[in-house]
């Protein structure tokens, strides 16, 4: 458009958000896309915006790069081909400490790029802020374990707005009961922000399984309060040992050991090693002795454990499936 | 288009010749279309045609090529428009395995009997294929054993493929399961870049044929409108066609073709279709992804154009009888079109709609699968396909999703992925797509999802955690008491935990068009339609999987299209 005013162009500038958030993190950076629409033969990429709360000015800045539209790239589309063909920038911000709603107005003020003139324009943004959710992973649970056995598990808990939780701790219950308590005492070598503790605790001493709870009321890290987080484990509880089963698992029709069997013998999980074998202390008593092994079918048999025992077990190759077969009706 | 083979070519060799004719082609289709303004023809009358020839051919795969050839066979000229920017279809990408039979030449070698009249009754059976026309089928039947000495006479070689004689034709057994061709031995022309993909060796020939002998091809234009002397009655003259871009975008450029003789609809069906596929299975909701979806989507253009005039479809019964494999099982993970063979990796010409190799699954034990609301459905060891598909399109009970029951997710953690020797990374997963996602907790791990578009609502994450944490249980204890998925042996624990797309795709199209034996349209008074022609999975009629039936009919409508006044 032509401002007869002006001996300069003057273009206006079309805002829209592109799926903005409904709910951030309190106090936490967060990204906004924004598609602009401008015909101004320039680049828009530093034209300042300003970022208003009300009457006040709580922000400000440069458009910066801007993620033109490109069918080749590998973003470009999740499904059928172009969804947001419009050029778009990200403004970084930081949402209110508060808890609750907030509305901002993002502003480009009129403002001339070299000597094309941009029009002003705006555009509105709403969202509530909430309170930082964390969540908890527990592994490396021993199972089976012998009555009153240490267990050494390891527990990691994360904020969703990445937040540091060194030194907060969680406790372990066993049926409503406290049994350990944790401290988190370090980052995740390899995973951002989860903060990792090992807690030593005595397996129950009544043989089956157990049931354990954690929880984790991290209360308000730098001064923002975080949910409580909850999660669940478990062991099986087994008398010691007084045997050793040596197992061994070949091909029915060719010999051949078959490798890194699952095997299940009572409540022991193992594997076989390369000769298809692989020893398993088992507690005297009869037990089921249960072999997995994708492509074979073997078929499960109990096994009466009074001494030290030798079991070859016949694992019968089943037929490749012709991916064809399923069209042939 | 671009040539991308260099493969040990010499004067004579076909796969010169298919580099000769590919840069001839698209010179061809430049300079001899005039491109035509956009107005819409509202009525026959005032149509521009800015092409005019015997036979139009809509689609240049498995159905389309060798109507294309059989029509220019019978004296016709040809031209042949695809919406993708090479021709092959989903054909390509095809193992290949054709059935047809019925006494063709290796049969005969091999001493089998089989006559047209078992491939009949083989198709026709009371129980399997209750929905077939039977008219249609018995034309089928006849014209396998030609179909058979078409393809070979049209360049598709059958003797290199060690396995057809031993599997197929033993003496005495008079089923014909399928047959294959030599895969096209340039790698790169091909779409999955693994051994294995015999399609090749059937389109790829066909297309230098159907070139050499003057077909015509105009790649990425879409079928817009078939144009019809009245929109109900009359004849058909032709078609309006949209140039489309990379992603079967329309770009509102148009032309109009005339065709004196006849339209030939190859468009391949219509599992793409959403909305179509849906007047037949409700429950086939959007998130059920199409395989070869990224190579030649099969949009239904051509029956939705034909229905507009006037044409009715047939034998729809075929289509719901899901018997013999409309989906498939549990495929490959962290893909959308997880089709279980034939990988599609970065050097192939559709990767950039394709987007990841996808994730292999040698022991099933390694995961679970989950619906979009967090929660098992099924032991997920158990390969009875029927069971599985059923009950992964049972919806999840929200009010909202009343049918289909996607997306499904596989859940499994890092010492999954060591144990599966998975790669995580580009090109093997879909991460930007939102076709897989890693977490360090399994809650994080769960609102992630919802970048993925099909993912309709949010996954809870506590739900997604107290399934895992049930099913460790089940781990330790040795039982599965939700589904009896027998002693699982590896909990899901160890962090980084991943979620990759797992949901089943649909692979057939089994109705169409309603047609006679000749593959001419019928309309909803059961008249001919005069000069419109359908075959391949865009006809009905026949319950036949894939090829076979679409080469077969194809060659029909090719060679009855010629002959039409
Ligand atoms: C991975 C995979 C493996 C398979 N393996 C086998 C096998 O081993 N044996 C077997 O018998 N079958 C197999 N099939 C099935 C077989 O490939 C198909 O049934 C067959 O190719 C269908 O032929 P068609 O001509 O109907 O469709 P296609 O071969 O797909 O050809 C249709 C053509 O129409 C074009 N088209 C679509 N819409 C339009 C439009 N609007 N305008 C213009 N052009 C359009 C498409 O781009 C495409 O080129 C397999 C399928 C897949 C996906």
């Amino acid at each position: 458009m032509v401002d007869p005013m002006k001996d300069t162009a003057s273009f206006p500038l079309v805002l829209d958000l592109v799926s903005p958030p409904t709910q951030v993190d309190a106090d936490c950076l967060f990204t906004l896309a924004v598609a602009l629409e401008c015909d101004a033969p320039c680049d828009l990429s530093s034209v300042t915006y300003e970022l208003h709360s009300g009457e006040n000015l709580i922000g400000q800045g440069v458009l910066g790069p801007i993620l033109r539209f490109d069918p080749d790239s590998p973003d470009y589309d999740p499904r059928n081909g172009p969804v947001e063909k419009r050029d778009q920038i990200f403004l970084s911000a930081r949402a209110p400490k508060a808890l609750g709603h907030f509305e901002w107005h993002i502003v480009i003020p009129a403002q001339s790029v070299g000597d094309i003139a941009i029009e002003a324009t705006q555009i509105d943004f709403a969202a509530t802020t909430s309170i930082h959710q964390t969540s908890l992973a527990v592994w490396d649970v021993p199972a089976p374990v012998q009555p009153g056995q240490k267990m050494r598990i390891s527990i990691g808990a994360k904020c969703s707005a990445g937040c540091d939780l060194g030194g907060l701790s969680m406790r372990i219950l066993n049926q409503g009961a406290g049994v350990a308590t944790g401290t988190l005492s370090a980052l995740h070598p390899q995973m951002e922000g989860l903060w990792c503790g090992e807690v030593e605790l005595d397996a129950p001493i009544t043989l089956g399984l157990a049931e354990f709870d954690v929880s984790f009321a991290p209360g308000d890290p730098r001064g923002l309060p975080h949910s409580a987080a909850q999660a669940s484990f478990s062991t099986i509880v087994d008398a010691p040992p007084d045997h050793d089963v040596a197992v061994a698992i070949v091909d029915r029709e060719t010999g051949a050991p078959v490798e890194e069997a699952h095997i299940r013998l009572g409540l022991q999980r193992v594997s076989t090693d390369m000769t298809g074998r692989v020893i398993i202390p088992a507690p005297r008593g009869e037990h089921r002795l249960f072999v997995w092994k994708a492509g074979f079918e073997i078929p499960e048999q109990m096994i009466l454990v009074d001494q030290d025992l030798n079991i070859t077990v016949q694992a019968k190759a089943l037929p490749v499936k012709n991916p064809y077969d399923r069209w042939q009706g | 288009m671009s040539v991308r083979s260099n493969g040990p070519a010499t004067e004579s060799d076909p796969i010169l010749s298919r580099r000769r004719f590919l840069g001839a082609g698209a010179a061809t289709a430049a300079s001899a279309v005039a491109v035509a303004p956009a107005a819409a023809a509202s009525g026959a009358k005032e149509i521009v045609w800015d092409r005019e020839v015997d036979v139009i051919v809509i689609g240049a795969g498995a159905s389309g090529l060798p109507a294309a050839i059989a029509a220019r066979d019978g004296g016709a000229s040809v031209i042949c428009v695809d919406h993708h920017f090479e021709t092959g279809g989903i054909a390509v990408m095809s193992g290949g395995d054709i059935r047809i039979g019925g006494g063709n030449r290796i049969q005969k070698a091999a001493g089998s009997k089989e006559t047209a009249d078992d491939i009949f009754k083989r198709w026709t059976d009371p129980l399997q294929h209750r929905f077939a026309d039977a008219d249609i089928v018995r034309r089928f039947a006849d014209e396998n054993v030609a179909t058979f000495d078409f393809l070979e006479a049209n360049g598709v070689n059958f003797d290199r493929h060690g396995s057809n004689v031993p599997r197929q034709f033993r003496p005495g057994i008079t089923s014909t399961p399928g047959i294959r061709p030599n895969e096209w031995p340039v790698r790169t022309d091909n779409i999955a870049l693994d051994q294995g993909r015999n399609g090749s060796g059937i389109v790829r020939p066909l297309e230098l044929s159907a070139r050499d002998k003057g077909v015509e091809f105009l790649l990425s234009w879409t079928l817009n409108t078939i144009h019809r002397e009245e929109q109900f009655a009359g004849r058909v003259l032709g078609v309006r066609i949209e140039q489309v871009d990379r992603w079967f975008q329309p770009q509102h450029r148009f032309l109009n073709l005339r065709a004196r003789k006849a339209v030939i609809l190859c468009n391949g069906g219509h599992g793409a279709n959403v909305h179509f596929r849906r007047m037949f299975d409700p429950r086939l909701t959007d998130e059920y992804q199409h395989h070869g979806q990224a190579t030649a989507k099969a949009n239904a253009a051509g029956e939705i154009a034909a229905l507009q005039i006037g044409a009715a479809l047939g034998s729809v019964g075929n289509e719901t009888d899901t018997g013999t494999g409309q989906a498939i099982d549990k495929g490959r993970l962290a893909v959308r079109d997880n089709y279980v063979r034939g990988k599609i990796g970065p050097e192939s010409s559709v990767f950039f709609r394709h987007r990841a190799l996808g994730l292999d699954v040698a022991d099933w034990q390694d995961l679970i699968l989950v619906k979009e609301n967090g929660q098992r459905f099924w032991n997920e060891i158990d390969d009875s396909n029927d069971g599985y598909f059923a009950n992964a399109l049972k919806p999840t009970g929200d009010p909202k999703k009343l049918n289909g029951g996607g997306p499904i997710w596989a859940i499994f953690d890092s010492a999954a992925v060591e144990r599966e020797k998975w790669q995580t990374t580009y090109p093997h997963v879909d991460r930007g797509g939102g076709y897989f996602f890693s977490g360090a907790t399994l809650e994080e791990l769960a609102a992630q999802l919802k970048r993925n578009i099909y993912q309709w609502r949010p996954m809870p994450g506590d739900a997604l955690r107290k399934t895992v944490e049930r099913f460790n249980s089940f781990v330790v204890s040795g039982k599965d008491t939700d589904f009896n998925r027998p002693a699982p042996p590896h909990k899901i624990e160890k962090p980084p935990f991943f979620a990759a797309w797992a949901t089943p795709c649909l692979h057939d199209s089994y109705t169409g068009l309603r047609t006679d034996a000749n593959c001419q349209v019928m309309d909803m008074q059961g008249k001919l339609i005069p000069g419109l022609f359908c075959a391949g999975e865009s006809q009905g009629g026949i319950k036949s999987h894939g090829l076979g039936r679409c080469i077969v009919t194809g060659r029909v409508a090719g060679m009855e299209a010629a002959r039409a006044s």
